[in-house]
């Protein structure tokens, strides 16, 4: 009796043992999401620094078109100049979603910086070459439209040695939209995520 | 009982023979095949000792094969390998676990070379130097930036490092005589006071005499590497991002204001000015100094009587030396020839001397336990136990001698305009002369690497 008493307790605690070491993955709640941060860039801040600097860029109103229409907007470069592997494209991703979604700006794909191009685009006007395609669906000549604003932009970060133990991370996001026509600069934010952790190692 | 514990001993030195000369051999392998140019068979005893799961096991192993993919012309297999070995830096920054604490343990109780190789702070800028030009060679610019503004951020951290270390050598030291004096007073421990040892004259002069070398070298200011500025100034001139070439560049101006290259790339950051239609030579000479075993006799002063004479183990600094004094190139419209950016050796002379107090009084704490251990045994177990102690001593004694070996002696630039057939000849003058033919592009970086005169070069060109 004893026995099976102490035979059923180290089960027990060998279940629970196991189960607590197992590591299951579970989702992340993305509106509540109480994980810990991190020293580098992960959605949260992708997400907090695309929306800051659209409401902003939204909120100036230099994106609604004086006769009512929209701007086509390209999308430039967004160079990485910080100490992380980071894909730009993530974050300009977001902030052109949130852009068209406004009902002001339409993104072209025919020209632009990085992934924002479309191959497609130039490799359906090669098929003007071929006999199997029906004439009259090809892409007419000369109906692709230029943009008439470009989003271009840079992450910088720097890293100061905040005291015997910390680190202080800040990562300034910058964003500007230029009219491609006239080159001035028709708007620009600069939004700053800092961080503060351990010092121990670096931040990357 | 008595047999037991001499069994016990005996075994200890043979584990201890069997672990220091596999590494030492692996490392006199790779050296011997990358210093006759022999980048593959050294890259082949690099590859047998990485450990994929656990790089921080290999850590050494890693920078080593780094280099060898590098030079083979395996830019991505080598970003890998550099990324396994800055993981494995991370691992050693944030990692206390008791596997890596008995490993301490160990190479408090035995010697250095048991402790984990976790990197000296040059390996650390080196190693994003290097994956920059590696991500360069495979066109991923974006990739390069970070990696040189990486490189860059750990020349801020090898500042803060040596300052932090520099007062945790002083506290160390306090803390071994305290814990040598308390288990004096308890009987349990070895009686010697290291920093009496290391305060001592006949110490100092038995030190001065073995590092010589070290007081007539000049070091490099607040333990910067010279090559790691002057090629991330350069990448980000190459990029256009004159604003920012200019900042770093101001700096390799002002540490070397004569060499040529580095004034006309500052003067065309200053400028804002994009270089076009240029070439670099980037040449790394020769072999890096290494650390070699040297024994010799030091007297260690115990503290309840006497003063006695015992044979200690220390790393000292040999020189391998450039290849050749620098290389001439030719064009078709033009002739240079390289001069030194980063003198390599003086890099690591500058690191290894503040590391040296370190090492040392590990080494002293080390001798004197061991040596009161070998006494206290010896009564103990009589004439039998104080030999096979003498013997567990002798073989346990041994210098920490890993260190990244691939590296150059010193590093050189040239600059030239690329002449319109876009060819070039490396040479040394004498029997070496490569013809390199530059592909389609703005400018280009042709990096030449160079272990000894009369072995192979390895010769790769990265467009910009």
């Amino acid at each position: 009796m004893r026995q099976n008493r102490l035979f059923a307790t180290c089960s027990t605690l060998a279940v629970l043992l196991l189960s607590g070491c197992a590591h299951v993955p579970e989702n992340i709640d993305l509106q509540n999401d109480r994980g810990h941060a991190v020293m580098g860039l992960d959605y949260r801040d992708f997400d907090l620094a695309a929306s800051q600097m659209v409401q902003s860029a939204l909120a100036s109103g230099t994106l609604k078109k004086p006769d009512g229409g929209r701007y086509v907007m390209a999308t430039g470069k967004v160079v990485n100049d910080t100490m992380q592997r980071i894909d730009t494209d993530q974050l300009m991703a977001k902030i052109e979603e949130e852009l068209m979604n406004s009902g002001q700006v339409v993104m072209t794909s025919a020209i632009g910086a990085g992934d924002a191009t479309d191959d497609m685009v130039y490799e359906a006007r090669e098929l003007r070459k071929s006999d199997e395609f029906d004439a009259g669906t090809l892409a007419p000549k000369g109906r692709l439209v230029a943009p008439d604003l470009s989003v271009s932009g840079k992450i910088i970060q720097r890293d100061v040695f905040y005291d015997k133990r910390t680190r202080q991370v800040e990562y300034y996001f910058q964003l500007r939209i230029t009219n491609l026509r006239t080159g001035l600069r028709f708007w620009q934010k600069e939004t700053l995520i800092g961080k503060r952790g351990s010092n121990k190692s670096v931040s990357w | 009982m008595k047999d037991t514990v001499l069994r016990v001993l005996l075994a200890a030195g043979a584990l201890l023979v069997s672990g220091c000369a596999t590494n030492r051999e692996a490392l006199r392998a790779f050296n011997a095949s990358f210093e006759q140019g022999r980048y593959e068979a050294a890259d082949d005893v690099a590859g047998h000792r990485i450990n994929k799961k656990n790089p921080h096991k290999a850590l050494l192993w890693n920078l080593q094969g780094g280099t060898t993919r590098l030079l083979l012309g395996d830019f991505a297999g080598s970003v890998t390998l550099y990324d396994q070995a800055e993981a494995a830096f991370k691992f050693y920054d944030l990692d206390s676990t008791a596997e890596n604490a008995v490993q301490l343990g160990a190479a408090l109780a035995l010697n250095d070379s048991f402790a984990p190789y976790q990197g000296e702070e040059y390996d650390r800028i080196m190693v994003n130097s290097y994956k920059g030009l590696c991500f360069a060679a495979l066109g991923d610019y974006e990739n390069a930036r970070v990696e040189f503004n990486r490189a860059l951020q750990r020349q801020e951290e090898a500042k803060h490092h040596f300052a932090r270390q520099i007062k945790k050598t002083k506290t160390e030291l306090a803390k071994q005589d305290s814990l040598a004096n308390r288990q004096a007073v308890d009987g349990t421990g070895a009686p010697f006071s290291v920093t009496d040892t290391l305060e001592s004259d006949s110490f100092k002069d038995a030190m001065r005499e073995t590092y010589s070398n070290l007081d007539t070298f000049q070091a490099y200011p607040d333990f910067i590497n010279p090559f790691a500025t002057y090629l991330a100034g350069l990448f980000f001139l190459l990029e256009g991002d004159t604003g920012k070439a200019s900042g770093i560049l101001k700096e390799s101006f002002g540490m070397d204001p004569d060499h040529p290259v580095v004034r006309a790339d500052f003067a065309d950051a200053e400028a804002g000015r994009a270089p076009k239609g240029q070439c670099w030579v980037i040449f790394e000479n020769g072999l890096c100094v290494e650390r070699v075993e040297f024994r010799l006799d030091i007297p260690i002063f115990l503290v309840t009587r006497e003063l006695k004479m015992v044979n200690v183990a220390f790393p000292v600094l040999s020189t391998r030396g450039r290849a050749v004094d620098s290389l001439s190139i030719s064009t078709a419209t033009e002739t240079a020839r390289t001069i030194a950016i980063c003198d390599m050796d003086r890099v690591i002379r500058t690191e290894f001397k503040k590391d040296l107090t370190m090492i040392i009084g590990r080494e002293v704490a080390r001798q004197a336990a061991k040596t009161y251990l070998q006494y206290m045994v010896q009564r103990e177990y009589g004439d039998l136990g104080g030999i096979i102690m003498a013997v567990f001593q002798t073989f346990s004694t041994a210098a920490d001698t890993r260190s990244w070996t691939a590296l150059p002696s010193d590093i050189q630039v040239a600059r030239f305009p690329i002449s319109p057939d876009r060819r070039l000849t490396v040479s040394d003058g004498g029997r070496l002369s490569i013809p390199v033919q530059l592909p389609a592009c703005d400018n280009a970086i042709v990096h030449v690497r160079l272990p000894q005169v009369g072995v192979p070069a390895a010769v790769s060109i990265i467009k910009f």
